[in-house]
Order: structure tokens, then C-alpha cells, then sequence
């Protein structure tokens, strides 16, 4: 069977077009890589193999009458918090472990329209609280790179899935930077876009305010492909942004010179590792090169970023999370004698011990008497961290940053230390609060052969930029990057 | 530092139950995170205004016509338990 695993969705949708690939030879060579490769990193939390064959026929049916398209037959994995009609969606929870979704996400039926092939379900941290995939209720996610270490998250299995070479392109949702971080710790290519410029109906709420899906790929194009494909306005999400989606296959050749680059001051501290960070100066030297304008910057309120998420995003989980109550769906404990104790009950067996620590803090900030001096307060910080952003990008289009302080850690490292694990995410969570958008980008590997990825960050609906900038990054950085696969 | 009583009454808001053999873990857990937290109190935000949504807009309308995305049956499919197409939950009261 061919091996398609190196393959990106736009060398696949080129092959399909010419006809020297059949969906269906894809989608099979997927789902044997799956079953051969999987049982190691642990990436899909569900593989849908009859579905995926179904969607590749039709594919190659619509192929077969002509139709063209970059997304075409092609496969792609989903994180377990996008529902897809029909199907089981349950973020890597127990409480919804036989949950099926009775519609689909809007993202889904804009991918399932775009004739893309949905392999399956991807792990995660239990309803996107983690940043390793350890909060999983079915078990860790392995890193492909090494199996010992973490793959990041929360999305660290759509992270997976394409570092492993299952599919060339997944979904993910980003909260505090659950897409971005497991895609630098993954050495692959990870998009936040800006908040409102993707639907979140059908995604799961975690913090609403802060939530976004967006795309993995192994290449900056392939992510500008998807976001093509599941951007726009979508009146069933009161929050997504009625504006014009640019194509922004358009961004990718745009010259970069002249381009104000800004590096964060505030960004380059001590207790980043040296080998993040001279990751990051070499991005900033190559971009200079090709005629960026690299300027000092600040970001004054970066260090309060942390403080800020953990209140308002776990406030807006604590009431999220309360319709999970054994009534209308999900698991409901058989304990309990009254309507009151069955509540109890299902909750407490139902919900992982991180996510009852995050729906406590959020209560606790929310409850009578300290509502002024958590919630109230954050929001207030929110705005400075938002001004921040302001009067950088008046200075500079793009901002560039470690995406994480140090590559991959190891599995266990950190979990039994909710802090040091909360402050892996503090060179991403600003990019939320901010509501800007935000990509990782594979800039090399530490002398343990563990990625590092370089983010960058615009102003709002700025993806233009963004996509520009990580383009010619990717042109630029060293190019054996791009040669190197997993040990799998 | 969270007290065991404090753990107490936010489990009970959040319908949760602490077993004894977790609360210490839990306030341990929940103190460090506070005393971090801690640090916004260095910052004066007294004038400064709250952000609950970062794009500017305000309330989003729109024609009050009902819709049906899915059935009623396809809704009880998930229902953990059922009578005559509602949900069942145990007694409320005596």
C-alpha cells in the first residue's frame, strides 16, 4: 500500500485531481497507519472506519464528475469536543462517555461540504483543561516524536495525529493555547484564529469567551486551506464576526519586506529554556535577512496573564459545566435517593479531578463576597492585557514569541503540580484574552530531538499577516525541519 | 489559605463531593492557585473598565421564528432515563 503519511492536504488534493490517487486509497492507508502506529501514541479516541470509506467513495465520486477542491478526499481527524451528528463526542469525559451528538458542529458541515474525509475522534484533556493530554479520561496521548513525553494540549491528539503522519491536517480548540502549544511540542503547524472569525456552534464550551477552533497542519499553507474552509460568519454563533473571509492562500507569497516585527520583551525572561530561546532569535535574524524590520517591544501586563485566565476562564467553566447534571444526557450516577444527591453524585463520579479543581476555583471567584476581588478584578486586568495588545500592534504588525517555555515535557513531569503546569501555557493565554489570532510554526528541535515551535501573533482579523509572515518563516528557517519525521 | 469549611461550601455550590480523603489536596491545591492569583491585587485598576468580550459588540437580534434542528425523539435518545417521553429524575420531594 502507498505510504501517504508525509504527504500535506495540498500535495494530496493535487494527486487526487490528477488522478494518481483514489480517496479511498488514502483513507485505507490512514486507517492502517492508525491500527499499526496508534496503539504507541494513542492520538484518536475513536476511529470511525466505515464512516471515513462511506465519505471517501462519495469523494471519489465527486471527483469522478469533475469537481475539484483543496479539501476534496482528503482525510482530516476531529478533537472529541467538535460534535458530528450521529456520532459519539465525549471530551475525553466519563460524564459523556455515550453521549451522541444530534447534530454536527458548523465547522463539520463545512468540512463535510468541502468533501474532506473525517477519520474519527481525537484525545484530549478532559474538556480541553490541560496542557498535556494527561487529563484524558482514557489516558494519556503519547508524543510521536517520544513516546515518553507529552504531546502538549489540550488538542494534544489532533496535535498527534498529524505529527504520527495519520492524516495530513485536524482540528482543535484553543482556549489558553490548547492548539498552539501541543502544535510546537509536536513540531507541526497550529492556528488560533481570531475570536469570531470561526463558528463555535457545535463546540463544546469550555470558557466562551476565550474559545476557538482552528486548524493543525504540517504546513502553513495546509492550515490556511482549512481556515478557507471553516471560517465565516454562521448566525448560529451570536459571537462570530459578520465580516468578508479573504482566501488566504492569497497571504502565503506576500513579500515580507518592510514588515515591523515586534519581539516582546517581557517574553524573553529567565526560566525560558536557552534552546527555545535561541530558536526564536534565529527566526527573528532570518526574517530580518529577508528585509523585516525586527523592533524591541512591550507587552507590560504579560506576567498577570496567567492570574487573569485562571479566574475568568474557570468562572465561565463553572457555569458551562453546571448543565452536566444526569438529566438530560451523559452518565448519571445510580447513586443518590433524591434529585439533589443524584446531582452530586453524578458529577462527582462523572468529572476527572482537574476539572472538578477548575469548576471549584471558578465558584469560588463567582461566589458572594469574592466576586469584586477575583472576577471583577480580572476583567479589569483583562482590559489592560487587551490595551497592551493595542498600542503594540500600533508599532508592529507582527509579534513574535516562544510559543512554549521549554519542548516537551515528561509524561507525569507535571501531574501533580496544577501551577508549574498552568504556567506552560504563558507565552499563549495572552493571545486569548486579547482575542487576537496566534500560529505555531516548527522552527527546530532541542538536543534531545524534541520540537520547538515559534509563534507568532496580529491584530485582530488579521490573518493576512499572520499567514504572510508564517510563510516566509517557513521559506526561511532551516530546512531540514521540514525533512525530519517521527521514529514510528 | 483555603480552610476545609471554605472547600466545603464551594463543593456544595458546585455540586460536588470532596471526599475527606481529598480536601486537604484540594485546599492545598486551590491556596497555591490563589496565592498566585494574588498578584493582580499589586495592580490599580480602579478606573480602569472590565472586558467580558474582546470584539465590540453589543446584543445580536434576530426574527423570534421557531426552529427545529432536531426532533424530540433524537433529543431522548440521550436521556439517561425516561416516561413517556420525558426526562425522569428521582423524587423531588416527599
Amino acid at each position: 500500500m502507498t505510504d501517504y503519511s508525509k504527504e500535506t492536504v495540498a500535495s494530496l488534493a493535487r494527486k487526487l485531481a490528477n488522478g494518481e490517487a483514489s480517496s479511498v486509497e488514502i483513507v485505507k492507508s490512514s486507517i492502517e497507519r492508525i491500527k499499526k502506529v496508534d496503539p504507541q501514541v494513542r492520538a484518536f479516541l475513536r476511529v470511525e472506519e466505515n464512516d471515513a470509506l462511506e465519505s471517501a467513495v462519495m469523494a471519489d465520486k465527486r471527483l469522478a464528475s469533475g469537481e475539484r477542491g483543496p479539501l476534496l478526499g482528503v482525510p482530516l481527524a476531529i478533537k472529541d469536543n467538535i460534535v458530528v451528528e450521529n456520532r459519539i463526542t465525549t471530551c475525553a469525559s466519563r460524564i459523556l462517555e455515550n453521549f451522541k451528538a444530534p447534530y454536527s458542529a458548523t465547522v463539520i458541515k463545512k468540512l463535510r461540504a468541502a468533501g474532506a474525509v473525517i477519520l474519527g475522534k481525537t484525545n484530549m484533556d478532559e474538556f480541553a483543561m490541560g496542557s498535556s493530554t494527561e487529563n484524558s479520561a482514557y489516558g494519556p496521548t503519547r508524543n510521536p516524536w517520544d513516546t515518553k513525553a507529552v504531546p502538549g494540549g489540550s488538542s494534544g491528539g489532533s496535535a498527534a495525529a498529524v505529527a504520527a503522519g495519520y492524516c495530513p491536517a485536524s482540528l482543535g480548540s484553543d482556549t489558553g493555547g490548547s492548539i498552539r502549544q501541543p502544535a510546537s511540542l509536536c513540531g507541526v503547524v497550529g492556528l488560533k484564529p481570531t475570536y469570531g472569525r470561526v463558528s463555535r456552534f457545535g463546540l463544546v464550551a469550555f470558557a466562551s469567551s476565550l474559545d476557538q477552533i482552528g486548524p493543525f497542519g504540517r504546513t502553513v499553507e495546509d492550515a490556511a486551506l482549512l481556515m478557507n474552509a471553516i471560517g465565516g460568519y454562521d448566525p448560529m454563533d451570536s459571537t462570530s464576526v459578520n465580516m468578508p473571509l479573504p482566501d488566504f492562500s492569497d497571504s502565503l507569497k506576500k513579500d515580507i519586506k518592510g514588515l515591523v516585527v515586534g519581539l516582546p520583551k517581557e517574553y524573553f525572561i529567565e526560566g525560558i529554556d536557552p534552546e527555545v530561546q535561541k530558536v526564536v532569535r534565529d527566526a527573528a535574524d532570518r526574517l530580518a535577512k529577508e528585509g523585516a524590520r525586527i523592533e524591541e517591544i512591550s507587552l507590560p501586563h504579560t506576567e498577570y496573564a496567567i492570574s487573569v485566565y485562571y479566574v475568568l476562564a474557570t468562572a465561565e467553566a463553572s457555569s458551562n459545566l453546571e448543565r452536566y447534571d444526569g438529566v438530560r444526557y451523559g452518565y448519571r450516577s445510580k447513586n443518590g435517593a433524591d434529585l439533589s444527591s443524584m446531582y452530586t453524585h453524578t458529577r462527582t463520579e462523572g468529572f476527572g479531578a482537574e476539572v472538578k479543581r477548575r469548576i471549584m476555583l471558578g465558584t469560588y471567584a463567582l461566589s458572594s463576597g469574592y466576586y469584586d476581588a477575583y472576577y471583577l478584578k480580572a476583567q479589569k486586568v483583562r482590559t489592560l492585557i487587551v490595551n497592551d495588545f493595542k498600542d503594540a500592534f500600533k508599532k508592529c504588525r507582527i509579534i513574535l514569541t516562544p510559543t512554549a517555555p521549554t519542548p516537551a515535557f515528561d509524561i507525569g513531569e507535571k501531574a501533580n503540580n496544577p501551577l508549574q503546569m498552568y504556567l506552560s501555557d504563558i507565552f499563549t493565554i495572552s493571545t486569548n484574552l486579547a482575542g487576537v489570532p496566534g500560529i505555531s510554526i516548527p522552527g527546530g528541535f532541542s538536543s534531545g530531538g524534541r520540537p520547538i515551535g515559534v509563534q507568532m501573533m496580529a491584530g485582530h482579523f488579521d490573518e493576512d499577516s499572520l499567514f504572510a509572515a508564517a510563510a516566509a518563516y517557513e521559506r526561511l528557517r532551516d530546512t531540514s525541519i521540514a525533512h525530519r519525521s517521527p521514529n514510528l | 489559605m483555603l480552610t476545609t469549611e471554605e472547600v466545603l461550601k464551594v463543593a456544595q455550590l458546585a455540586n460536588l463531593r470532596i471526599p475527606d480523603g481529598e480536601l486537604a489536596a484540594m485546599s492545598a491545591g486551590l491556596s497555591d492557585i490563589l496565592k498566585h492569583i494574588g498578584q493582580l491585587d499589586k495592580l490599580d485598576t480602579s478606573s480602569i473598565p472590565p472586558t467580558s468580550h474582546v470584539l465590540e459588540m453589543g446584543n445580536v437580534f434576530r426574527e423570534d421564528v421557531v426552529t427545529s434542528l432536531f426532533g424530540h425523539e433524537v433529543t431522548m435518545d440521550n436521556a439517561p432515563a425516561q416516561m413517556h417521553g420525558y426526562f425522569s429524575v428521582p423524587r423531588i420531594i416527599e
